[in-house]
């Protein structure tokens, strides 16, 4: 999943950014105003992450011009500003939620998540496909009983196609949703990853889970074929 | 006596009681003298009854009236007396109650018709009147005696015992009506007086009842009266000034917290996420270093929040001492050094050398310091710094600048509120706590200055007055 995250207190942006990173996400950070209306006008974002008090553009009005364009980027505001009349701006300026420093990393996250979920109609934080269980909470992947260990790019890739199950998913989706800018990636780097995917997740003498569509991208199946 | 209530009445109780004491002494006075005119004019016509019936013979004086024989007389209380001598003195006659006393024979021989008080010979106080007169004979006298007996001197005295319990009697009834009036018009100035300090009782009521997280109320003056209308009416005012001192604090108060907030989530997610899986030594110096970049920035915030607070109370005092201008900007300046060369901003210290000024150094040292390190935190990359101080009339004046400006006129008038940030023009965002140019303009008022920023031409420029002391 890709987010954005716009914080211009360096030392949180910097740790903020590990911690996704770390959990799988694909982040673009900055601490600009307008550097992140461009970011968001130029990349589908799963979620953004959005402080209020930016040099440049402030995060409300930011915001409002996001939802003046029709986008609809789940948006989570975090900000010092804890008044009610703060939070009931911020989501009447279209934000999808609220969060207010000082706040536990954790808690961050695990309201990112929500988002994502959100994002693609899911309720249960845990995907399960045939005997493929992913828990998106925990990170953990289990085929039958086994624990599948995967990579955090592996794992990021596993979960947007899980996400979209029974959808087809097309190389630029997943190039837009599960690298960030950062990302050393070359043009091929998809089908390598899921070449690795596949070995990991798929059992010998069955089908694969991942269907390629020649020529158009990926589907994973939602249930035996 | 601190009752406005007891104050008013015995004031006005003593006011009162000296008018009427005046009052009963003028009345008293009257009262006597027409007592005694009364008195006098009956002597005299007495005297001039009794010697219109006075007639001269051979044998000497004939009293055709005495006293005892007027009925009028005979009713008046108190003695009589009459006695009458003649041109050489002697005693003619006199009145039977004198017995073998003699009324005062200086009564006689005054000038002129005459009233006065003597005293009798047993001790009682009268006045006599005093009256000569010419008397013929009613039959033709003897040559012989005609010539003596032609001028007549009668004195007339009646004892004033009467007239004197008469006076103290109206005393009495003076004093009694004046202390009765006194009571009576106690009561009233009582129940007056607590009727017209109702509306302060009304008053301290309405005061009591105000609430201090209720500083919007206001007391109506309209129904008050114009004496106590205009301290409610600053009562009001000190209630708004109140209530904005406190919206000012509250406001402060949220600002600190909203400053301090984003610091403290720095920390929490830095640890977090570190905590979250193990990590390499070097990955835990580096977080470590981080949280002690933000505690320190905390703490620099804190500590200008804490001398700002003290200087609203003003209770920190700057001693004065001499302060050698150039070695204070070097030294403040070292702090600031090792950023501002990284950003390639060079500095320059042009204040002379041997430029004195009798000052707080503690306070001089962080307004210098915090203006540097503000110059040095916004100043373009590889700009420049630079210090300037002068001597004018009675007056220090020293300027902090820096290039790389980028403040409006509107902006730079609000670099000294506390918490501002020049938000729109930072494109490299680091935490400005916004209190520093605050602490600096809070601190030179302190030490009598006055300090103004200017921009132009892409310079900053803070400008600081100072008196010498010297």
């Amino acid at each position: 999943m890709r987010l954005l995250l716009v914080e211009d207190y360096p030392p949180l942006r910097k740790s903020v950014l590990r911690g996704l990173r770390e959990a799988g996400f694909a982040v673009d950070a900055t601490g600009d105003g307008r550097e992140a209306l461009w970011y968001a006008e130029s990349n589908e974002y799963d979620v953004i992450v959005l402080d209020l008090m930016l040099p440049g553009l402030d995060g409300l009005n930011l915001l409002r011009r996001l939802r003046d364009q029709g986008r609809a980027t789940h948006v989570l505001i975090v900000t010092a500003k804890d008044a009610v009349a703060d939070r009931i701006a911020g989501l009447n300026a279209g934000a999808d939620d609220y969060l207010v420093k000082p706040f536990e990393f954790d808690e961050l996250l695990a309201r990112v998540q929500a988002l994502v979920r959100r994002r693609y109609h899911r309720k249960n934080p845990v995907l399960t496909l045939g005997a493929l269980r992913i828990d998106t909470s925990t990170q953990q992947v289990e085929r039958g009983d086994d624990t599948v260990e995967l990579s955090a790019r592996e794992y990021a890739l596993l979960e947007y196609l899980a996400m979209r199950a029974g959808e087809l998913v097309t190389r630029s989706d997943v190039w837009e949703h599960v690298y960030d800018f950062h990302s050393d990636a070359t043009s091929n780097v998809v089908d390598v990853y899921v070449g690795r995917l596949r070995r990991k997740i798929d059992r010998e003498g069955e089908s694969s889970l991942i269907e390629t569509v020649r020529g158009r991208g990926y589907i994973l199946r939602s249930g035996p074929p | 006596m601190k009752s406005l209530r007891t104050r008013l009445l015995v004031a006005m109780t003593g006011s009162f009681a000296l008018l009427l004491a005046v009052f009963g002494l003028i009345l008293d006075a009257s009262f006597e003298y027409m007592l005694v005119r009364e008195f006098d004019f009956y002597l005299e016509t007495l005297a001039k009854t009794l010697a219109a019936a006075a007639r001269i013979d051979a044998d000497g004086l004939t009293l055709k009236l005495v006293p005892e024989a007027i009925p009028d007389v005979a009713a008046v209380e108190g003695e009589l007396f009459s006695q009458y001598w003649n041109a050489e003195g002697t005693v003619l006659a006199k009145s039977t109650n004198l017995g073998a006393h003699e009324l005062p024979r200086r009564l006689a021989e005054a000038r002129g018709p005459h009233v006065e008080t003597f005293e009798l010979w047993d001790g009682r106080r009268a006045r006599a009147a005093r009256f000569e007169f010419f008397v013929g004979p009613a039959a033709p006298v003897p040559a012989a005696t005609s010539a003596a007996a032609s001028r007549i001197t009668l004195v007339v005295a009646r004892d004033t015992t009467d007239l004197e319990s008469h006076v103290r009697e109206f005393r009495w009834l003076l004093l009694g009506a004046g202390s009765a009036t006194m009571i009576l018009g106690a009561t009233v100035l009582v129940l007056v007086i607590r009727r017209s300090l109702r509306p302060l009782g009304d008053m301290a009521a309405r005061i009591g009842a105000l609430r201090e997280d209720d500083l919007g109320a206001r007391i109506p003056t309209a129904a008050l009266p114009d004496e106590i209308a205009p301290l409610v009416q600053r009562l009001n005012e000190l209630l708004g000034r109140l209530e904005e001192a406190f919206a000012r604090e509250r406001s402060l108060t949220a600002d600190v917290a909203h400053e301090l907030r984003t610091p403290v989530a720095g920390i929490l997610s830095t640890a977090g996420v570190m905590l979250s899986a193990d990590r390499t030594p070097a990955d835990y110096r580096e977080a470590l270093e981080d949280v002690r970049r933000i505690a320190r920035r905390m703490g620099s915030m804190i500590e200008n929040l804490l001398m700002l607070a003290r200087l609203d109370s003003q209770r920190a005092r700057f001693q004065l001492e001499t302060v050698a201008l150039r070695r204070v900007v070097a030294t403040c300046w070292q702090s600031c050094q090792g950023k501002a060369a990284a950003r390639g901003v060079t500095f320059e210290n042009a204040v002379p050398d041997n430029l004195c000024c009798v000052s707080g150094r503690s306070g001089l040292t962080i307004v210098l310091a915090n203006l540097l390190e503000n110059a040095a935190e916004y100043a373009n990359d590889n700009g420049r710094i630079w210090v300037t101080a002068r001597a004018t009339d009675g007056m220090i004046e020293i300027a902090v600048a820096n290039t790389g400006c980028r403040l409006s006129e509107a902006q730079v008038a609000r670099v000294f509120d506390r918490f501002w940030r020049a938000d729109a023009s930072r494109s490299n965002a680091s935490l400005h706590v916004g209190l520093g140019l605050a602490l600096v303009r809070r601190i030179v008022a302190s030490l009598g200055g006055t300090v103004q920023a200017h921009a132009a031409g892409g310079e900053f420029t803070v400008r600081i007055r100072l008196a010498r002391h010297d």
